[in-house]
């Protein structure tokens, strides 16, 4: 009978050291995995969308970069994405490309609210910058785009 | 004597074995809900579809890099790490609905077709390679490119290799 009750102690006692090891491990591991993938994801789509952008027709280069900060700002309700200023920063860097395609396409109030739109991201990290600010970054942006073209 | 330490000692291993396997599946379950609680709604499913579909492609995109970029390394692994890209872009492709989600998945897989006719081209399969190189192309017209000459999508492959390896760990090597 004693033999049976130190068994079941030493069971009892097992799991629950156990357990709390076991929640350590669980806890640490999906963290991981969690980071690994959120900065996959970011780093893919951006990646992708970047090619896209270099590469495609006006249309197309539009859609990517639209497309990447739909996906960032979906990607920030993500538990792990909470706090990554990486992705606010991308998020601001695609809105000036954005903000540059449009004023490309002589959209300029569209472009103006793609400028307000990256001043925001840059301020939810942290960093106040000025309109005219990111408005010198758009310019240069356009210039570089124009190099970019080829002569007709 | 020795007996019973060892039977207790076995009873605590049995308990905390399965202590392990208990506490690591529940607190698995219990992050993976924090992790995603916000985007339980169905645009939310419909967004981790595709997230994860991109962070497997980027994982499987670094590794073929890698492998790409190590000359040792036998054609037969470099198509083996290839298909896991297409094989990955064929099971999720179907679940993504997002227009611009789809269309950079094409990109992906005209990327990864321009690699394949380059894999086959130097493993002297030129017949393969041109067939893979017309598909890479005629998906990246598609997806809008403007120049989707063979020869520029070859300087393409080259330079997404180049930094997709950096950017992976084992080509830090």
């Amino acid at each position: 009978m004693k033999a049976l009750k130190l068994c079941g102690i030493a069971l009892a006692s097992g799991l629950a050291i156990g357990g709390l090891v076991g929640r350590h491990i669980g806890r640490t591991w999906s963290a991981g995995q969690a980071i690994l993938w959120e900065t996959s994801a970011a780093a893919g789509y951006e990646q992708l969308a970047l090619l896209q952008y270099e590469q495609a027709d006006i249309d197309h280069s539009r859609q990517a970069l639209v497309g990447f900060t739909d996906f960032a700002i979906s990607m920030s309700k993500l538990a792990s994405s909470q706090g990554d200023k990486a992705l606010l920063i991308d998020r601001g860097q695609t809105y000036l490309r954005l903000a540059a395609l449009e004023k490309l396409a002589g959209n300029s109030s569209l472009s103006h609210q793609y400028v307000l739109s990256a001043q925001e991201s840059f301020r939810a990290m942290g960093h106040d910058i000025p309109e005219e600010e990111l408005n010198k970054g758009v310019t240069k942006i356009v210039g570089s785009a124009r190099v970019n073209v080829p002569p007709s | 004597m020795f007996k019973k330490a060892a039977l207790f000692s076995l009873m605590f291993l049995v308990g905390a074995g399965i202590g392990v396997f208990a506490g690591f599946k529940l607190s698995s379950s219990h992050e993976r809900a924090r992790e995603w609680h916000a985007l339980l709604n169905p645009e939310g499913q419909q967004f981790l579809k595709a997230y994860d579909l991109i962070a497997r492609l980027r994982l499987a995109d670094m590794g073929a890099a890698t492998r790409l970029q190590n000359p040792k390394e036998s054609p037969e692994h470099r198509r083996e790490y290839l298909n896991l890209i297409l094989d990955a872009v064929q099971k999720g492709r179907a679940g993504v609905t997002d227009p611009a989600t789809l269309t950079l998945i094409d990109v992906e897989t005209g990327i990864t077709c321009a690699r394949f006719g380059m894999v086959e081209e130097a493993a002297g399969n030129l017949p393969a390679s041109q067939t893979w190189m017309q598909k890479a192309q005629n998906t990246l017209k598609q997806a809008g490119w403007k120049d989707y000459s063979e020869a520029h999508l070859r300087e393409i492959v080259r330079a997404q290799n180049k930094q997709d390896s950096c950017e992976s760990p084992c080509g830090k090597s």
